[in-house]
């Protein structure tokens, strides 16, 4: 499932003295099947650009064309709704959007918005809950009763039990401990092994990142200033050092050993594999 | 359509208008507004649109920004000017409908009524406009001290104004976060009959009050920490400073509510 | 200079403890962390000591008296806090106004607020933003303010609960920059409170906590000597310690010390 952006530019306040310019005439394509990293600093037009992707925002010019359905500045309400059933999208602190009595019916909500039957609903809502471990106990309970982790999961199997061809995941893990961080990301990258989506994660962690996608768009101002692949993009030190990125951890490490004349072969994407890269530079100077 | 609504609004500036004292400004439009009353025929209400009309110059603000804000009340004067029109009765009869006459008594209380009313939005505008919200707050927990001998809470009452104040937009902001949070859901709210709009509401209105129980818990909380305990005790950060001018103004108001006095038949 | 003996707490119809007789020392001057996961009691123990929650065991005692009814007034003046939700702690119309509050409710007067509203923006940086109303402002300015808030008032401790954990990156920066210059340049004493154990670099000391009781005391790193603690405290070992675990000997170090010996 493709999006595709041609000169897509979005204006916020036109034609009043507040007017600015949130998107910059964006060329680019998300490929069906890869997880992809959106990284720039707060205010760069990462949230605005994922917005053009289901309808909420719709381009002051240009096109974003969403699996086949053209989004421009003139679109039918009908054509956004299909946009919409075709991309999942985790906000910010996304327990804030529960509303319902009981947590089984909060998940239903999109399924049913979908036009799914209510028995397909509950079996996808049910199936969803379990995949992220909340207890069945749970199900008839008011969301608003559960814990701040609980709530974050059921909100989170709300958007997944929608099964959209597209997840776009907007800081989903802001807020967290690192122990829930690290649980919820390698969740979302277990859904996404398993059903082949494509993934869009906007995060401020680079180490997530790297561990995480294959690509990397990079934002700033509202213009897209680098594309590519993902340990290729966070390995080049002036550029990130430029759009005052973090460096990942493993990343800073492969570079400061580079200079005390360890060389290790390719760029690992977490610890274990730094460690692996490490036991068989080892193992091949020993 | 609500960014033309004007009243309630706060443009910063630096006219002798902006600068008087909120308290002076506050007791102006109570002044006015019985002021307005002692006009009854056209010499006074002329007198009193000039009097509007010098103000607003004062402020550095244009009568045709003002009028367009009266957009929103439109229907309002046209239903008061129409009501006057066909039930006030005397004088001449100008059109005689059979089942409805229109009489020359009724115009004129129709022209003058609908006069007074946008004179009255107007000065009021031109208060919130020239004021900011929590210097209006400090202005009525001023003056409705005294009050307080009566066990009017006047102290509790400007403290949640100001956080309401410091509130909206915050609140503004979670709205829109949630709207498009249940829209991404495939919520729709532009659609369907009137039953299945107002239901669509729900999935927005729980949401935002969870939270604003959550912020207000939290505020509390905050507040109490940090030694609030109510008025007792308290003094103000932010002072008022009642000036020359100010005195001035009011003097210069109440000659004129003489004025209209004299010129009054 | 506050001593903490044996404090429990138990929330009502919660059959086990929140926080399970903890005995603490924070020292005048010193920067203490405490760590844990979320529903480790350590929330609770701030509400114990800002006097939010009244019904605890155990005593607590400010320089030498002993926390009760009747000198809780003069005592928690001793303390300040900044709470985790940059919005919800934000009272004042202004960043002044926001700064002054506490010293409104103190009720000093004018000239006084003047003195120590701006004093304690300059500390933060945000003297140029006291006319700034909040929704103007970065989550990571807002706090400063808050700490701003907190400065004014003159305590003997500032507390942060989880005061970074909503903000991004460059937020959690500004915030932790201005809590070292604070700590070195003046001394104050800080109580910093998080489950995130990148923040605690800097701190004098550092105490662990799991399911309502202190599971380990002390510097970071006689804290970070045992892997399987902070496992079992549901904590997430540095990149460093688990590098170091697999490659060299398992000990905390920091990243140039991890260079340094690979």
């Amino acid at each position: 499932m493709t999006i595709q952006f041609k000169n897509t530019s979005v204006f916020y306040h036109r034609k009043t003295p507040f007017e600015y310019q949130a998107l910059k005439d964006i060329n680019t394509t998300f490929d069906a099947g890869k997880f992809y990293g959106l990284i720039g600093h707060t205010g760069s037009g990462k949230s605005t650009l994922i917005q053009t992707m289901n309808g909420l925002l719709l381009p002051s010019a240009g096109t974003v064309e969403v699996d086949g359905i053209q989004l421009t500045k003139k679109v039918k309400q009908k054509v956004i709704h299909l946009a919409k059933m075709k991309v999942g999208m985790v906000f910010q602190f996304p327990e804030h959007q529960l509303f319902e009595s009981t947590v089984l019916k909060d998940v239903m909500f999109g399924p049913m918005n979908m036009g799914r039957s209510e028995e397909t609903a509950r079996k996808k809502a049910c199936d969803y809950l379990q995949l992220l471990n909340v207890h069945e106990s749970l199900l008839d309970k008011s969301p608003f009763e559960l814990s701040g982790g609980q709530m974050r999961k059921v909100a989170i199997a709300g958007i997944l039990a929608m099964e959209p061809n597209i997840l776009i995941l907007d800081e989903p893990t802001a807020g967290l401990d690192p122990v829930s961080h690290d649980e919820t990301m390698q969740l979302f990258y277990d859904v996404y092994k398993k059903t082949g989506i494509t993934v869009i994660l906007i995060t401020h962690d680079m180490n997530d990142v790297l561990k995480f996608t294959d690509e990397v768009k990079v934002m700033s101002q509202g213009s897209l200033i680098k594309e590519g692949i993902t340990s290729e993009i966070l390995s080049d030190g002036n550029f990130m050092e430029q759009y005052n990125l973090e460096i990942p951890h493993v990343i800073r490490l492969v570079q400061d050993l580079k200079k005390k004349g360890i060389n290790l072969k390719g760029t690992p994407k977490d610890t274990a594999d730094f460690i692996q890269l490490y036991e068989e530079w080892r193992q091949s100077h020993a | 359509m609500l960014s033309s609504m004007l009243l309630g609004r706060y443009i910063p500036g630096n006219s002798i208008v902006h600068k008087l004292d909120p308290r002076a400004k506050l007791i102006s439009v109570l002044l006015f507004m019985i002021i307005v009353f002692f006009a009854n025929h056209w010499v006074g209400y002329g007198l009193l649109i000039l009097f509007v009309l010098s103000v607003t110059k004062l402020a550095g603000l244009s009568i045709r920004f003002l009028f367009n804000g009266l957009k929103l009340i439109f229907i309002l004067l046209i239903f008061t000017f129409l009501m006057h029109l066909f039930l006030t009765k005397g004088g001449t009869v100008l059109i005689d409908g059979g089942f409805f006459t229109i009489e020359s008594e009724g115009l004129i209380t129709g022209i003058y009524i609908t006069i007074r009313l946008v004179l009255l939005v107007i000065i009021t505008t031109l208060m919130t406009l020239t004021t900011s919200p929590i210097e209006l707050t400090d202005a009525i927990e001023k003056l409705c001290k005294p009050l307080k001998s009566i066990k009017v809470p006047v102290h509790e009452i400007a403290m949640m104004m100001s956080i309401s104040l410091r509130f909206i937009p915050t609140l503004m902001d979670e709205t829109e976060k949630i709207i498009k949070a249940q829209s991404a859901r495939g919520s729709t709210f532009m659609t369907g009959s009137l039953i299945k709009r107002i239901n669509a509401l729900v999935p927005i209105f729980i949401p935002l009050f969870m939270s604003a129980f959550k912020r207000a818990e939290e505020m509390a909380v905050a507040m109490e920490v940090r030694g609030y305990q109510g008025d007792a005790g308290r003094t103000h950060y932010r002072v008022l400073s009642w000036k020359n001018r100010d005195t001035i103004a009011l003097i210069v108001l109440l000659l004129f509510g003489a004025l209209l006095l004299f010129v009054r038949q | 200079m506050i001593t903490l003996n044996n404090i429990a707490f138990k929330y009502r119809d919660d059959e086990v403890y929140a926080l399970d007789h903890i005995s603490i020392r924070f020292n005048s001057g010193e920067w203490t962390s405490i760590i844990g996961h979320n529903g480790s009691g350590k929330s609770t123990l701030v509400k114990i000591i800002m006097g939010i929650i009244e019904e605890y065991e155990g005593d607590i005692y400010v320089d030498g008296e002993l926390l009760n009814i009747e000198s809780k007034q003069t005592l928690r003046r001793k303390f300040a806090i900044v709470f985790q939700n940059p919005d919800n702690q934000f009272v004042g119309a202004t960043v002044e106004d926001d700064v002054a509050f506490g010293l409104e409710n103190l009720g000093l007067d004018r000239a006084e607020m003047v003195k120590r509203t701006e004093h304690a923006l300059g500390l933060v940086n945000m003297l140029d933003f006291r006319k700034h109303e909040p929704h103007r402002l970065s989550g990571g300015q807002k706090q400063r303010v808050a700490i701003a808030g907190a400065l004014a008032m003159k305590p003997e401790v500032l507390i942060l609960d989880e005061a970074t954990s909503m903000l991004d990156p460059s937020g959690r920066k500004e915030v932790l920059s201005i809590l070292s210059e604070l700590h070195e340049r003046l001394d104050t004493t800080i109580l910093f409170i998080t489950h995130d154990l990148t923040e605690i670099a800097e701190s004098d000391k550092v105490i662990v906590m799991n399911n309502g009781q202190i599971v380990a005391e002390g510097s970071l790193e006689e804290v970070y000597k045992d892997k399987n603690l902070l496992l079992e405290s549901n904590l997430k070992v540095p990149y460093t310690m688990e590098i170091s675990d697999a490659l060299l000997d398992g000990s905390y170090m920091t990243h140039e010390e991890l260079v340094r010996r690979l």
